[in-house]
């Protein structure tokens, strides 16, 4: 069988002349050694174009044969004034889809370079910089708009989503939920309590917080809009005291209760801290493997023990510990690390899978407070799960299917997967 | 002596037959809770020394002690 792979690949297109960058503050120097070694410039060499060198940017563009750049390349040291010398490509303005490339003309005597080859020109520079230099962190300069939706459901693309969750059953085990909070009033809530004399009814906020940010409102009372499936069924199951305080049976009781009931996702902003080389908890595992067969996701919050700032930095908590429960890190509005957020330290399931909104995260909260801002893994968790049941619904995926939805779609982050996994959780 | 919350998981081969693994680590001396048919878990109580042997039942693949959750305190910043 022939592979025409190659000739269908994309060829970048070339102008036949060279970027070089100098080293910060060695144009001059660089223009020299180049001259030197080329010959660029000189009278006898009427053919080729003089070069233009952009000082700001420290960058040449020279217009000579290759082989006499092989003499530059092998002089090119470790304290040489020239870094690198690349190609130029033709390239196209990116801030114009319309544009067509000019023809390059260029006269000698009067150098008349269109705006729209100087747009491109500079995106070219700043390709070869971007490539050259460490990647730079990105940061949001402006604090985002918060009045229509909070920062979460921006970034996470769900106000962008045509979904909202509908038919598909989303379980938040947690401190239960405030059965009377007017932005719930016509919402489909099923609840039971695993705490041996306690009601549904969340005496802590916890509970409420979380459910608010995975299934909230897409109008609530008052705005933003804070939660992502605005039409899942809410299955509150509380596996956590007004306290805030619980065991494995009675964690374990919800997810048996939430798989009975074919909730097809299962949200869990809990954990116990873990050591260095804690292996995970076999029966997690087990049962976080029985509900993926059962078409049933449970998502984890990868834990709050970690003072990045600091320098401390503490393993994934369980039972997101889990090979097979979902783990799931913090971000801040600038798409950074929340300093409080776990990392993947230990192997065998013990690493972050994906991200979520984690810091000064607005949602719910039991009357007559009604919604609070604060910061955790466990907020970053409701995210997930939320965007999780609004993919159910649009792809039709359940269980371990799901999971590998979730991190294709991830948005890829220029941070360590030990930290945010694939990246940034994204709505359909 | 004292009493240990424990979980104790099923192995698949036995998840059909959960009543009678039941009793077999009721007769081990657990004191069984709850019975979770979906996930294959039982949970309950026994004397602390007496854990090992209900890792020698038959159906019983794994068995630890129930571990405790805390959240932070309602009014903390991160939770």
């Amino acid at each position: 069988m022939v592979n025409n792979l190659n000739s269908m690949t994309a060829q970048p297109e070339m102008t036949g002349r060279y970027l070089v960058l100098f080293r910060e503050g060695a144009v001059n120097e660089g223009m020299q050694t180049l001259t030197e070694a080329t010959g660029l410039g000189m009278a006898s060499d009427e053919a080729a174009n003089p070069p233009i060198v952009l000082s700001t940017l420290g960058v040449a563009v020279v217009d000579v044969a290759p082989e006499q750049l092989q003499s530059v390349r092998a002089s090119a040291e470790a304290n040489s004034a020239i870094l690198a010398i690349e190609p130029e490509q033709v390239v196209y303005a990116l801030e114009e889809p319309d544009f067509m490339p000019p023809k390059l003309t260029q006269s000698s005597q009067n150098p008349d370079i269109a705006v729209d080859y100087l747009r491109g020109y500079r995106d070219a520079v700043n390709h070869l910089i971007g490539s050259l230099l460490p990647a730079e962190q990105s940061q949001l300069t402006q604090a985002v708009d918060e009045s229509e939706s909070t920062w979460g459901l921006q970034a996470t693309r769900v106000v962008n989503s045509c979904s909202s969750g509908i038919g598909i059953k989303v379980a938040v085990l947690d401190t239960g939920f405030d059965l009377n909070h007017p932005d719930f009033v016509g919402r489909v809530v099923v609840s039971k309590s695993f705490i041996p004399g306690e009601a549904v009814q969340d005496g802590n906020g916890h509970g409420t917080h979380c459910i608010g940010t995975a299934c909230g409102s897409r109008a609530p009372g008052r705005l933003p809009r804070y939660g992502a499936a605005y039409e899942a069924e809410i299955y509150a199951g509380k596996v956590l005291s007004d306290r805030g305080s619980g065991t494995d049976s009675g964690i374990l009781e919800g997810i048996e209760w939430a798989i009975s009931n074919g909730c097809e996702i299962i949200s869990m902003s809990l954990g116990a801290p873990t050591q260095i080389g804690t292996r995970y908890s076999p029966i997690y595992e087990a049962v976080a493997q029985r509900a993926l067969q059962r078409g049933t996701l449970i998502i984890a919050a990868a834990g709050n023990e970690s003072r990045r700032d600091l320098g401390i930095f503490n393993p994934v908590a369980r039972p997101a510990n889990s090979p097979s429960i979902l783990a799931v890190g913090a971000l801040d509005s600038d798409l950074q690390m929340a300093r409080f957020s776990n990392r993947g330290l230990n192997p065998d399931g013990g690493q972050v899978d994906i991200a979520g909104p984690g810091v000064a995260v607005y949602s719910s909260w039991p009357m007559p407070t009604q919604y609070r801002t604060i910061s955790g893994t466990s907020m970053a968790t409701p995210h997930v799960a939320g965007i999780a049941a609004l993919h159910a619904e649009r792809s039709g995926l359940r269980g371990q299917d799901l999971w590998n939805l979730l991190m294709k779609t991830a948005r890829r982050l220029p941070l360590a997967s030990e930290d945010v996994g694939v990246g940034l959780v994204q709505a359909p | 002596m004292s009493d240990l919350e424990v979980t104790v998981l099923v192995d698949d081969q036995h998840r059909e037959q959960l009543s009678e693994v039941v009793e077999a680590l009721q007769a081990a001396g657990m004191r069984v809770a709850q019975c979770m048919q979906q996930i294959g878990v039982v949970a309950g109580t026994i004397e602390s020394t007496q854990m090992d042997r209900l890792c020698q039942v038959e159906g019983v693949a794994a068995v630890e002690p129930s571990q405790s959750y805390q959240l932070e305190p309602p009014d903390s910043e991160v939770q």
